[in-house]
């Protein structure tokens, strides 16, 4: 795969799951005051909700292996920040798909604190990039961890990438579980 | 006796909604990035990120320590020949007027 054409097919994947993040979070908190919304979200929670945890493995799933690409087959060398995230990241793909399968509910207690904390480091990495000077934590000489392996649309980098992943999978697990009533009416 | 086929409900559908989303993405990806016409989907050609650097002359001798004299003043530099991201020729030579060279990296 040329290298050009998974850098935007990823970035595109990355603006896809934003606005998924955002269209639940909009639902979510609109659907308390606007009747309408309270009913997209409850249709929609109908047809997506018990595929939430599917969808979780398959964004988990998608990101492992695009990390992997990078690393793997491009060549590019994994920051120390990159590492924890995979750290967090890596094991979502067989517990969500363990639990997607067996439609565990009980998973969101022990998989929604990795996401927060896959989600804080992206977020801090995605900072440490436009300011260098916030860098507390310290990462290696050798692999920087502000260095922008790809740029897309002047705003989607590694970091943008993995924090958007990990919103969103935080959201579906917020939003719907296989089995949940959604209150609406078929 | 006639057996009728359940038609498919929405949200027997949604794999299919999500396969189908993913190869839309892969395809706008494939349009946008203008593969096979040399473009980067931004209009302007694919820049090169490596090129081959020729350095020919004598090799300054290494910064000497804090208070040494430099033996390097008055030395003429070695002279260097490569190319730019597009792949134009580039080359800092000898050619009389004092320079300074810096080398930068962004951490």
């Amino acid at each position: 795969m040329d290298v050009a054409l998974a850098d935007r097919f990823f970035a595109l994947m990355t603006l896809a799951a934003l606005a998924g993040a955002l269209g639940i979070a909009v639902l979510s908190f609109g659907g308390r005051f606007s009747p309408t919304l309270a009913r997209w979200n409850s249709q929609l929670k109908d047809i997506f909700g018990d595929w939430t945890y599917w969808i979780v493995f398959l964004v988990a799933l998608v990101s492992m292996l695009g990390s992997l690409y990078y690393s793997e087959i491009v060549g590019y060398a994994p920051c120390s920040l990159c590492w924890y995230q995979r750290i967090v990241m890596y094991p979502l793909v067989v517990i969500m798909g363990i639990a997607a399968f067996k439609r565990d509910e009980k998973i969101r207690t022990y998989v929604l604190p990795l996401m927060v904390i896959g989600a804080i480091l992206a977020l801090y990495q995605y900072i440490i990039g436009y300011i260098p000077d916030a860098e507390v934590l310290g990462c290696s000489l050798d692999v920087s961890c502000t260095e922008r392996y790809i740029w897309e649309f002047g705003f989607v980098d590694f970091p943008f990438m993995s924090f958007v992943g990990f919103s969103f999978m935080i959201s579906l697990m917020l939003w719907a579980s296989p089995g949940q009533p959604t209150g609406s009416e078929e | 006796m006639t057996s009728r086929k359940k038609p498919p409900t929405k949200r027997s559908q949604v794999p299919f909604y999500v396969g189908g989303g993913i190869v839309a993405l892969l395809l706008i990806a494939f349009i946008t990035t203008g593969l096979g016409d040399g473009n980067d989907g931004n209009g302007t050609s694919t820049a090169q990120e490596f090129a081959d650097v020729s350095v020919t002359g004598t090799l300054l001798p290494p910064t000497p320590d804090e208070g040494a004299a430099d033996t390097a003043v008055g030395m003429a530099m070695p002279e260097i020949q490569g190319e730019d991201f597009e792949g134009n020729p580039v080359s800092i030579t000898n050619d009389g007027r004092p320079k300074a060279i810096i080398l930068l990296a962004h951490w």
